[in-house]
């Protein structure tokens, strides 16, 4: 058995690929492991005008506040919906988009479609909140205009409690879904083209060779992009649902994120907001290792 | 002999000097020197460091002024980052109590009142004395230069138009005006669907729901401490408010609108009254969009504003905001070279020259008078004044007012009969802040669901208060009690 190599040789003879390799690393260290230090933040009185060194030890107070905020229960439970509508509604729909686009013949239809449906991706959500705020006023609305042609009452799509979480549901399956759908279309490459041939000779039709080939193909894919959406149930969407919330659906609209921002950072409670942000990451990474779990016990290859 | 001459010479001069300074003479500001100054500031526009006003000010006074400037939004944000970061600007504007609460209490602010007794600066010591001023010191002591508002006030737009169009008088009263809007509606001149009276967000509303509470803010009652928002007569302000948005005089989007929806409403007759700031920027530019939608229509503004049962009254905050202050950890020369600038700009002429610029490049003289020119104000300045006008005195640019309606709004509410004011603005305690936060998300949730008949506020008024009690108000009334009491602010009495 030939002796192993120093590790820093090792290193060295494959620099170049240590080299691709270091600025992700230095991203990871810089932007993700450093700040995990401040996370002290939760636990100390501390004001931009101090040294986190000298600011003073407060216990669990900002937790404390967190919890008992009057509007933290309602973030948490919006927060919580919207996230399972998002997973059952705006989850599926990239898969369905790629098993789509991976049916259709013609490659220069296919990469035009595939660029419009990954164009809304790149428009920013006050861009889109400021569309979306047009369509659906009440005065002069697209919508209202149409419904008015058929006699309909003017609906305040934007004021009604019931309808902000759909519009929410549906606005990001428009901008998100092409753009999501790239990464399983990515993994659809990697079936092997025989399979389809050897389907064909056994006689199966489209939608057996997309069911039995195809999905079964891109299943590791998907159970992966779920357990991370799983681990995200308590986060995301500040941009679109900042941009969009408004005072009358704010008790059906407002999320962990904006609560945060809202009463945290916009009013430099520094504590509050490391606090209510250290409870996001701490059931998002429990979201995640039990996922994980559950995929693994149904013979996945999970995550770890 | 000659050593006791000399001595009983030195002592005549020291006699002298004493004398001199006791009667009040100043330190000279050394200019010998050149220094360089990091001013950082929200603007509406960039402002390079070979700005021309910059660059004259920088000739001026021997300094290298680099200008960094952020959008509104990100300012609080970015300022804090650089004071956590130990990299204070030498002179920033401060729009955040609790930041610049912390700044004083942590001794990184620069002693302003100690500069301006010893340099003999007149122009800041003027300010500090406006009305209210003292209200922005910290134990007597200025740790930043009051920055007036001016005439920045809300107020309401109308369609004189259809006023004359349809007969209507100008409202005396808040019912008069209700019946205003029910004609306008009714008739809808445009034939645009038009709703009464259009507006972005219920804070405008609360300013006006000072005719029925008679104070802004905080008042005494029975010699106990009341807030407006629990007052009884603000309840029947809400409901004031609320019979407009049910009877649809009021925009249903009151609530969704952002300012420049609101205003487009009111430009394209979509609304026959609008409430934003009724100055002189504004007033044009939506005299100007009214304008290009109907040359014919004519707008107009209710001045003086509605009377309700406590007369025609304005709520605001004290009428100062995002004033300058100044890094406390620099020598004495630079310290007092900054203070000598913002003096200058403190001055007639310093006004004037942050108003009208250079002749030729920023003016021209018309008639004898000097004319702003508008295309350095659309896209140089991205305003009446350039920045270091709005770094001084944001309120100078007043005397650039030549409509009429705006003229007669600022003289209104220039008077104090016309205004309450709340006088805990300025006040910074970080039990307040927290307290404050939690009433806020309370109050908007019931005054949202009152104003939209979501909720009743007869069945729903005791549950309501009972809400801001139990999370904090009267400890809030507490803190508010004893900041009072040492500002020397004497509340008004309720009821």
């Amino acid at each position: 058995m030939p002796a192993k190599r120093p590790l820093a040789r090792r290193i060295y003879a494959h620099r170049h690929i240590y080299l691709f390799v270091l600025p992700g690393l230095l991203f990871f260290l810089v932007f993700r492991y450093y700040p995990l230090y401040f996370l002290q933040i939760a636990f100390r009185n501390f004001r931009v005008t101090r040294p986190l060194s000298a600011s003073p030890w407060v216990g669990f107070q900002y937790f404390e506040e967190v919890f008992t905020s009057v509007s933290f229960q309602g973030a948490l439970v919006n927060t919580l919906v919207l996230n399972l509508l998002k997973l059952l509604i705006c989850f599926p729909a990239p898969i369905l988009l790629a098993l789509m686009l991976n049916e259709l013949r013609s490659p220069l239809y296919k990469r035009g479609v595939q660029t419009i449906l990954y164009l809304p991706h790149f428009v920013s959500w006050v861009v889109i909140a400021s569309i979306l705020t047009n369509l659906l006023s009440v005065q002069g609305g697209l919508f209202n205009k149409i419904g008015a042609l058929f006699g309909a009452e003017p609906v305040m799509f934007l004021g009604e409690k019931g309808m902000f979480k759909i519009i929410l549901v549906l606005s990001d399956l428009w901008k998100e879904s092409g753009y999501g759908a790239i990464i399983y279309l990515a993994a659809l490459t990697a079936i092997d083209p025989q399979l389809y041939e050897a389907a064909d000779i056994d006689g199966a039709n489209r939608f057996q060779r997309m069911w039995h080939i195809t999905l079964a193909g891109i299943k590791e894919t998907v159970v992966v992009m779920l357990i991370l959406r799983v681990g995200a149930m308590l986060g995301g969407s500040f941009d679109q649902v900042q941009s969009l919330i408004n005072p009358q659906v704010q008790a059906a609209g407002d999320t962990l994120d904006t609560f945060v921002y809202r009463l945290g950072i916009s009013q430099n409670r520094y504590g509050f907001a490391a606090a209510a942000g250290l409870f996001n990451s701490v059931v998002a990474a429990i979201l995640l290792f039990l996922s994980d779990r559950f995929a693994k016990r149904l013979g996945e290859r999970g995550l770890f | 002999m000659k050593k006791w001459l000399s001595m009983l010479l030195s002592l005549c001069l020291l006699l002298i000097s004493a004398g001199a300074l006791c009667e009040g003479a100043t330190a000279e500001v050394d200019m010998s020197e050149p220094l360089d100054i990091e001013v950082m500031a929200y603007f509406v526009m960039d402002v390079p460091a070979d700005d021309a006003i910059v660059q004259a000010l920088n000739e001026k006074f021997n300094v290298t002024i680099t200008p960094t400037i952020t959008n509104i939004d990100n300012y609080a944000q970015t300022l804090s980052m650089r004071i956590a970061s130990g990299d204070l600007p030498d002179w920033f504007r401060v729009n955040d109590q609790a930041v610049f609460g912390q700044l004083v209490e942590d001794n990184m602010l620069l002693n302003v009142t100690q500069y301006a007794d010893k340099y003999g600066f007149e122009n800041i010591k003027a300010q500090c004395a406006l009305p209210n001023a003292n209200m922005l010191a910290n134990d007597g002591v200025f740790y930043r230069i009051p920055d007036t508002t001016g005439g920045l006030n809300p107020g309401i737009y109308i369609r004189q138009d259809w006023m004359d169009e349809l007969g209507l008088e100008q409202p005396k009263t808040w019912e008069d005006f209700r019946e205003v809007l029910e004609v306008f509606v009714e008739k809808d001149p445009d034939g645009q669907g038009t709703t009464g009276w259009t507006t972005y967000g219920t804070w405008i509303l609360d300013l006006f729901s000072t005719s029925w509470t008679g104070y802004f803010g905080w008042a005494t009652s029975d010699g106990q401490m009341m807030n407006m928002y629990v007052d009884p007569n603000y309840k029947e302000a809400i409901k004031f408010w609320a019979g407009l948005y049910a009877d649809k005089l009021l925009d249903p989007e009151v609530m969704v609108n952002s300012y420049e929806q609101a205003m487009q409403k009111m430009a394209t007759g979509r609304a026959g009254a609008f409430s934003m700031n009724l100055s002189t920027v504004w007033w044009s530019n939506n005299v100007s969009n009214l304008a290009q939608y109907d040359p014919e229509a004519k707008m107009g503004a209710l001045i003086p504003l509605p009377e309700g049962p406590k007369g025609a009254l304005l709520g605001r905050p004290l009428g100062f905001s995002a004033d300058s202050a100044f890094n406390g950890d620099m020598d004495e020369t630079h310290a007092a070279r900054m203070l000598a600038i913002m003096d200058y700009l403190l001055s007639d002429e310093g006004r004037e020259f942050t108003l009208y610029g250079i002749e030729g490049q920023h003016h021209e003289v018309v008639d004898g008078k000097k004319v702003q020119k508008t295309d350095v104000l659309n896209k140089e300045w991205g305003q009446l004044q350039h920045l270091f006008g709005e770094l001084a005195d944001f309120g100078s640019n007043d005397m650039l007012a030549e409509d009429q309606e705006v003229i007669d709004w600022y003289n209104w509410v220039a008077d104090p009969a016309n205004v309450r004011y709340d006088m805990t603005t300025y006040m910074y305690d970080e039990e307040a802040v927290t307290i404050n936060a939690e009433l806020s998300e309370i109050r908007n949730n019931y005054l949202v669901s009152f104003i939209t008949g979501e909720m009743d506020i007869d069945e729903k008024w005791d549950e309501y208060t009972q809400a801001m009690n139990d999370a904090g108000l009267p400890r809030l009334g507490e803190i508010v009690a004893e900041y009072c009491a040492d500002m020397g602010v004497e509340l008004p009495v309720a009821g």
